[in-house]
Formats: structure tokens, C-alpha cells, sequence
């Protein structure tokens, strides 16, 4: 939602915003909590790398 | 800004300046000019007044003379007496001279009192011998036929008076020093039965007239003249220039000579008062001649017959008061002296008051300048993102309830996009948070750019924008959110080291709809743009 904007930079889930993180976790199955978790994130391939 | 200040403040100062200054001076030039005229039209006046009583003093001094020689010529002693020239002896002349020297005493202002007879000859003389009159004796009495007062005081019909110019006494058949003064007033003596039997003769000090006229005109600091009809100078002036017609020399000096123009204008008329650039003249006429009187050009010459008859408008005096310039206007410039520097200590004091007061004000507006700024910077914090520039994220709700509201109101179209970069988050991690927050400040540029005037962009969360679409509908919005995606597509963002950045943006579109709230309208743009995400980024899907 476009509310947890903020959260987005603020928070745990630091530097993805609302639309990557919702497909991050539709595309993974994983939960809000999983996504904050980078390790996590790149076992699943979906961490951004250059 | 503080320039512009600091001369606005310098202008108020200087117009206040000058404003009560001038002020301060139109009432000062009001009391001057005031009290100006008010010096002159007394000293006008003074002169005047002056001048009234010099030319009344001298008026009763002749009509005193003229009451004398008429009380002598009907003084039944003195008829007696011319009644029996023939058989003088048996006359007590003794009683008549004694009459007359006790006449004399009394009167004091007569240098001689004569009978004369028809022939001229002295009958009875009394010399005043500077306060002892005495008859002069038989064997030194004279004959004045010759004299041009006894012939033109004999030609006199009963109740005439010959009145003689004022000129010198002549002894001898020379002037008399020191100069003695005189006018001799005379008439003739008739008998009983209207036979005339010879004249009354007074010789008058007209020093003691003189003298009273100048006494008066000291009353005043203006210089006194008396003149005759000829513009000969009687008294005034100084010594060398009075009695210039009884001398010969070549330069004797006369005041109509001297100052024609003055003199002019003082037989204009009989009184008057002109200011020349030389001073204030105030003049007035006496004419000793009264009725009845009669009197001659009289003669220097002391045995020369009279030129000529003077009638009474012939025979004047004219006074002269004359105040010089510098005495005229010394008050006015000593007045003006003062005004100026009170003037002057008041402009000083409205100066200094004046600056101290636009200083403080100058000071108030600096305050308040500063206040200003401030509150605009705090406008601008409040209202803009910091990074960008662009409205922030509370700035734009409150625009977007403004013009929501005016769409529902007036049914226009209102689009509404949300703009998120692709990957972002990996520019941030591979090339650090400055070059990251770079990007988003050209991303930003480039939504401004790609928007139309009325259109609103804002920074919505990290790498979000979201802009709103006032009266378009669906194909304008559209058209615009294209354009805004193609132009950040073809965006570059060179970096320091020479690398070039590029960046695409998933953009989600929404319209308003009837019954549609703020809420539903941005998630309605959201889940256009997540459908955006989900179907491979860097384009547009409209709801």
C-alpha cells in the first residue's frame, strides 16, 4: 500500500519500495518479516545485485 | 534586499527631512516676514509722529511770533507813541522802552524789538544782550530804509504780517558770527483814524526754533533736515552744508542738488513717506505764511530790496527725516540673525531625531526581513522535499484534497499516476546513497519537465513519485504518463567518474470515478502500477 511508503526507507525493509517489495514477496511466497532479512533474499535470488 | 531596504528607509528619512524642515522654515519666514513689517510700520509710524511734532512746534512757535507783533502793533502805548514822533519830547518814551524791555524779558526768543517810522529810521530799539534787554540809546538808533523787511513790511495793509525767510543776522553789512539764525516779522502801525505811522518789528532767535526741532527729532535715531523752498539746508546736516544761499561760494551745498530725486519727490507733496534703497524718508511742510501774512525773498544783501513777494504757498519749509538702511533693517537683521539659528538648532534636532528614528525602524524591518525569510524557508521546508524540490508527500495531500474537491464539484477529469524507479534499490547498494539520491533529483527534473502547467508532481515515499492530472481525461493522462516514462527512460545520470546511469520507472494510472474517495483513487494508481511490476517494469497500466 502506498501508506507503508515511508516504512519502506524507514524501516527493516529499507530501500525497496511498496510495489518491489509486494512482488517481491508474490513472486517468493515469502512473508513481510522474510523480506527484511537480505540472506533470506538472496537465497531466493530476489536481492537486487548489479 | 537589505540595499533596497536600507534606501527606502534613507528616502522615508530624507523626505521626513526635508518635509519638516520646510515646514519648520514657512513657519519661521511666516514670524519673520511678521515681525518684519511690524519693525518697518513702526518705525514708519514713529518717524511720522516725529515729523507732526516738529512741524507743530514750529507752527505754534510762528503763530506765537505773529500773535507778538500783533499785540506790538495795536499796543496803544506804541500808537500813542508814533502818533507823537513829531514832539517827542513831550512822550515818555522812557515808559515805553521800559514796556518793551519787560516784553523782551518775558518772551525771551526776540534778539531785537523795533519801532520804526515811516522814514525808516529806528524809533525805539530793545537789544535782548543775551538775557539783559536794554533800549539802545537815541544817538545809536539807525536808519533801515534801505533794509528790504522794513520797505516790505511798510507796503503792508492793516492786519498784514511780513514774516522774512529764516536766513542770517546781518551786522553791518556782513554775517553775523557765530551764525545767528533769524526771522523778522513785522507789521505796520495804523493810528486811530487808519493813517499808517510806521511798523512793529520783532527780530525772532531762530536758533531756539531750531534747536527745538532737532531736540525732537533725537527722540528717533533718523537724521532731522530743515530746508527751504530752495533746498538750502536751515539745520540737519552738518555745518559747512546749512545756509548755502547766503554764502557765494561756487559749491555752496543744497540738498535738491544733492539728492534731486529726493527732492523731487519731497515737493510732490506736502507730507509723505518713501523708502529708497538708501532709507526710509519721512517729510513734511510747514508754511509759516498764515493768512494775511505776507513775506519776501528777503536779500542777502543786507541793503538789496526783496526780489520779489512770497505768497503762502511760495513760502515753506520742508522737514526731512531720514532713517539710513542700516538702522532701517538692523532689527530685521538681527531678528533674522536669531531666527536662523533657532532654525537652524531645530533642523539639527529634527536631523538627529530623524536618523535616530529611521535607524530603529531600518533595524525593525531588518527583523522583520529576517522573519520573513524565515517563515519562507519554513514554508518551503514544510511544504517541499528536500532531495528534490518536488511538493513533498503532506504538501501534496493537501493540494490533492483542494483539487479532488474541485473535481467532484465542477465534474472535471482528474488522473492520477504513481511513479516508481525500477530497481533502485541496487543503484543505492552498488553505487552508494549519494549517487542514488543524484539519480532520484534528475528522475525528479524529469517528471517537473514532462508534466503539464496545471499538473502536480511529488515525491511520494523513497523512489516514488506520484503526480496528479487536473482536467484530463483519461487519453491526456495517458499521453502525459508515457511521456513521462520515455523521457526518464532516455535519461542519463553521468556520475563523477564518467559512468553513465540509466533508469526506467513502472507508472501506475488511475482515474477518478464517481464515488471514488482520495484513498481509493491512489489505490486504484497502486494497483495499476504493481500490475505494472508484475508484468516485466519500465511501463504504464492505467485502472
Amino acid at each position: 500500500m502506498a501508506e507503508t511508503g515511508l516504512s519502506s526507507i524507514e524501516g527493516g525493509l529499507r530501500g525497496f519500495s511498496s510495489a518491489e517489495l509486494w512482488l517481491i514477496k508474490k513472486q517468493s511466497g515469502l512473508t513481510e518479516g522474510e523480506c527484511g532479512n537480505i540472506n533470506t533474499l538472496l537465497s531466493h535470488g530476489k536481492y537486487p545485485t548489479s | 534586499m537589505k540595499n533596497l531596504t536600507a534606501r527606502k528607509t534613507l528616502f522615508e528619512a530624507i523626505f521626513v527631512f526635508i518635509f519638516l524642515v520646510a515646514f519648520v522654515a514657512i513657519a519661521f519666514w511666516q514670524v519673520y516676514s511678521a515681525r518684519v513689517d511690524s519693525f518697518t510700520k513702526t518705525k514708519m509710524s514713529l518717524e511720522t509722529s516725529l515729523l507732526e511734532l516738529q512741524q507743530k512746534y514750529i507752527v505754534s512757535d510762528i503763530d506765537t511770533i505773529i500773535s507778538d507783533v500783533n499785540f506790538l502793533t495795536s499796543n496803544h502805548h506804541i500808537v500813542d507813541f508814533l502818533q507823537n514822533t513829531a514832539h517827542l519830547e513831550k512822550f515818555n518814551i522812557i515808559d515805553l522802552q521800559e514796556n518793551l524791555r519787560e516784553f523782551s524779558i518775558a518772551r525771551k526768543v526776540y534778539d531785537q524789538i523795533r519801532i520804526i517810522g515811516l522814514d525808516g529810521m529806528e524809533l525805539v530799539r530793545i537789544n535782548y544782550n543775551d538775557g539783559n534787554p536794554s533800549a539802545v540809546a537815541q544817538a545809536d538808533l539807525q536808519n533801515k530804509s534801505g533794509r528790504y523787511y522794513f520797505e516790505d513790511t511798510l507796503k503792508l495793509n492793516e492786519g498784514e504780517i511780513f514774516i522774512s525767510p529764516l536766513d542770517l543776522n546781518i551786522e553791518k553789512g556782513v554775517i553775523e558770527f557765530p551764525l545767528k539764525p533769524m526771522i523778522r516779522v513785522g507789521a505796520p502801525v495804523f493810528d486811530y483814524k487808519g493813517r499808517k505811522m510806521g511798523i512793529a518789528l520783532v527780530n525772532y532767535f531762530g536758533r531756539a526754533l531750531l534747536d527745538k526741532f532737532m531736540e525732537i527729532g533725537k527722540q528717533s535715531t533718523s537724521d532731522s533736515y530743515l530746508l527751504n523752498s530752495d533746498g538750502y539746508l536751515l539745520e540737519g546736516g552738518y555745518a559747512n552744508q546749512r545756509w548755502g544761499f547766503m554764502f557765494d561760494e561756487v559749491d555752496r551745498f543744497t540738498f535738491a542738488e544733492k539728492y534731486p530725486d529726493v527732492w523731487r519727490m519731497v515737493l510732490e507733496r506736502e507730507r509723505g513717506q518713501f523708502i529708497t534703497p538708501a532709507g526710509l524718508y519721512t517729510f513734511d511742510t510747514v508754511k509759516p505764511l498764515a493768512v494775511g501774512a505776507v513775506s519776501s525773498t528777503g536779500s542777502t544783501n543786507a541793503y538789496a530790496k526783496s526780489e520779489k513777494q512770497l505768497s503762502e504757498e511760495e513760502y515753506f519749509w520742508k522737514l526731512i527725516s531720514f532713517v539710513p538702511s542700516s538702522l532701517l533693517y538692523a532689527e530685521r537683521e538681527d531678528l533674522k540673525k536669531l531666527l536662523l539659528n533657532i532654525f537652524l538648532a531645530i533642523a539639527i534636532f529634527i536631523g538627529i531625531v530623524d536618523y535616530k528614528i529611521s535607524l530603529e525602524r531600518y533595524r525593525r524591518r531588518q527583523v522583520e526581513m529576517q522573519r520573513e525569510e524565515l517563515l519562507n524557508k519554513l514554508h518551503v521546508m514544510a511544504t517541499t522535499d528536500e532531495l528534490t524540490g518536488l511538493t513533498n508527500r503532506h504538501n501534496f495531500f493537501e493540494k490533492l484534497e483542494t483539487e479532488f474537491s474541485r473535481a467532484i464539484r465542477h465534474k472535471y477529469p482528474l488522473g492520477c499516476a504513481m511513479i516508481d524507479l525500477d530497481h533502485f534499490k541496487s543503484v543505492n547498494d552498488t553505487y552508494g546513497h549519494p549517487v542514488g539520491d543524484k539519480l532520484l533529483r534528475e528522475v525528479a527534473d524529469c517528471v517537473k519537465s514532462s508534466i503539464r502547467q496545471y499538473d502536480l508532481a511529488a515525491r511520494y515515499g523513497g523512489e516514488e513519485f506520484i503526480c496528479i492530472f487536473a482536467h484530463s481525461d483519461v487519453e491526456g493522462s495517458k499521453a502525459v504518463a508515457e511521456r513521462i516514462r520515455q523521457n526518464i527512460e532516455k535519461m542519463t545520470c553521468e556520475l563523477d567518474d564518467g559512468r553513465v546511469l540509466k533508469a526506467t520507472a513502472s507508472i501506475g494510472v488511475a482515474f477518478l470515478t464517481e464515488g471514488m474517495d482520495i484513498e481509493q483513487l491512489i489505490d486504484s494508481s497502486d494497483q495499476a502500477l504493481y500490475r505494472v511490476k508484475e508484468n516485466g517494469r519500465n511501463r504504464v497500466e492505467f485502472n
